[in-house]
């Protein structure tokens, strides 16, 4: 799993983040630092699915589809490698 | 430790600091702003009316300069005049206009005492729009750029590219065309503001990095620092930026730096496009108006080359520090008619 651009961001407690490598800044919200921080750790779906639920009142097939909509978004803006997937 | 350098008087042209300003201003407020640089500064324009000639605590002496249409011996002769006023150990000239002249007269200013650190005049024709294809440096694509004296020629341009051209004046100034209308547009504009020849350059799509460099003259590289243009004017300048780690970018300089052994400062416009691939779009061969980021990224260029001109060991320039930012502020500056005056009719100013 390729997740170096990702690593490389540097990201705020406020959601702000920026990559140093391409000068580019986004925003996220809490559950996106959340999943990112997930990812940098080499989680699972599952593990980060279980992550959310705990704070979120949604079944586990919908978080599931928004996380994945979540790793498209930053697969699109190049912080994870094109052929990445969220096992 | 070792012992500190002896205070220098630097000179720094290109001060007019408009909408589309000058480098003189970042270079004079890089330097004033790094702890590492000892000395005064001696602010010289072109006209009563650049802005740079005002800014409060920035120069300790203003004084005005000759056009560089006057040519040489006219530069030399008022330089003379300044010199003796106030002596001046460095001259870093910051504008394309007047390389050719300041190069031209390397020998006497080091005669006079001032120093320089400037590329040869055959160096300055190596980095011409034209000439980058001959470079041929590994791993650096370079957009087909042609000359062009009439707006005829353009046709046959546009028809064979097939796609959106840069129009470009000699020294100054871009329009991204899209079709032969607005080319033979872009072409008369550029023609009357800048002269012929009117260069055409094949658009690359992609993200536009900056590099501001200094070579040592002996093809190493004192230190260079990667900026990405966060917003832009209509001109297609930097509004905001932001430091980034570059190190394929900054390579590229240390590449040429090694081919010309460049002598001095310089900016490299770059484009990354989708397969990752980097286009030069040209190299400007003097200090950008975004020079001072250098400075706060923690790599100060413009004291380096203060350093590089004395003869002396510039500063280790370590990585600069991704993430400084900076947002550019049009400024009103204060003076009185008197200043206007001063440098008006006696061609100088105190210390504003």
């Amino acid at each position: 799993m390729t997740v170096s651009r990702l690593d490389a961001l540097e990201l705020r407690p406020s959601g702000f983040a920026f990559d140093p490598r391409t000068g580019a800044s986004f925003s996220v919200n809490a559950t996106g630092v959340q999943i990112i921080e997930g990812l940098r750790q080499g989680q699972t779906l599952d593990a980060i699915v279980a992550a959310l639920h705990t704070g979120w009142a949604v079944d586990d097939a919908d978080l599931a589809r928004d996380v994945l909509e979540f790793v498209a978004l930053l697969r699109e803006h190049g912080l994870l490698d094109a052929h990445f997937a969220l096992d | 430790m070792s012992p500190r350098p002896s205070p220098v008087t630097v000179g720094v042209t290109g001060l007019h600091a408009g909408d589309n300003p000058g480098p003189g201003v970042a270079v004079a407020r890089a330097l004033r702003a790094d702890p590492a640089f000892e000395g005064s500064l001696v602010g010289l324009g072109y006209d009563a009316f650049d802005a740079g000639l005002h800014v409060p605590g920035l120069f300790d002496r203003a004084a005005l300069l000759p056009y560089p249409s006057a040519g040489p011996e006219a530069l030399l002769q008022r330089l003379v005049d300044i010199h003796e006023a106030t002596p001046i150990d460095v001259l870093l000239p910051c504008l394309d206009s007047e390389l050719a002249a300041v190069i031209e007269l390397v020998p006497q200013l080091a005669k006079m005492g001032i120093h320089t650190a400037l590329p040869t005049a055959a160096q300055l024709r190596q980095v011409a729009k034209l000439h980058l294809p001959e470079l041929n440096i590994p791993g650096l694509q370079v957009p087909r750029t042609t000359a062009h004296h009439s707006a005829a020629s353009l046709a046959t341009r546009f028809a064979a590219h097939r796609g959106m051209l840069v129009l470009k004046g000699p020294l100054y100034d871009a329009r991204v065309c899209a079709h032969l209308d607005e080319g033979v547009a872009a072409f008369h504009d550029l023609a009357a503001r800048w002269g012929l020849p009117v260069l055409a350059q094949d658009h690359v799509d992609g993200e536009e990095y900056d590099v501001c460099a200094v070579g040592d003259g002996r093809g190493g590289t004192v230190g260079a620092v990667t900026m990405k243009k966060l917003q832009l004017s209509a001109a297609g300048k930097a509004l905001a930026g932001v430091a980034v780690q570059a190190p394929v970018l900054e390579g590229l300089a240390d590449a040429i730096f090694a081919h010309t052994h460049w002598r001095g400062p310089c900016e490299l416009e770059l484009r990354r496009d989708r397969q990752d691939r980097v286009h030069l779009l040209e190299i400007n061969p003097r200090f950008p108006a975004w020079c001072d980021l250098t400075t706060h990224a923690g790599c100060p260029l413009p004291t380096a080359a203060v350093a590089l001109a004395m003869g002396r060991t510039p500063p280790q320039c370590p990585p600069a520090k991704a993430g400084v930012a900076f947002v550019r502020a049009t400024l009103d500056q204060f003076c009185d008619m008197g200043d206007l005056e001063s440098l008006t009719m006696h061609g100088h100013r105190t210390a504003p």
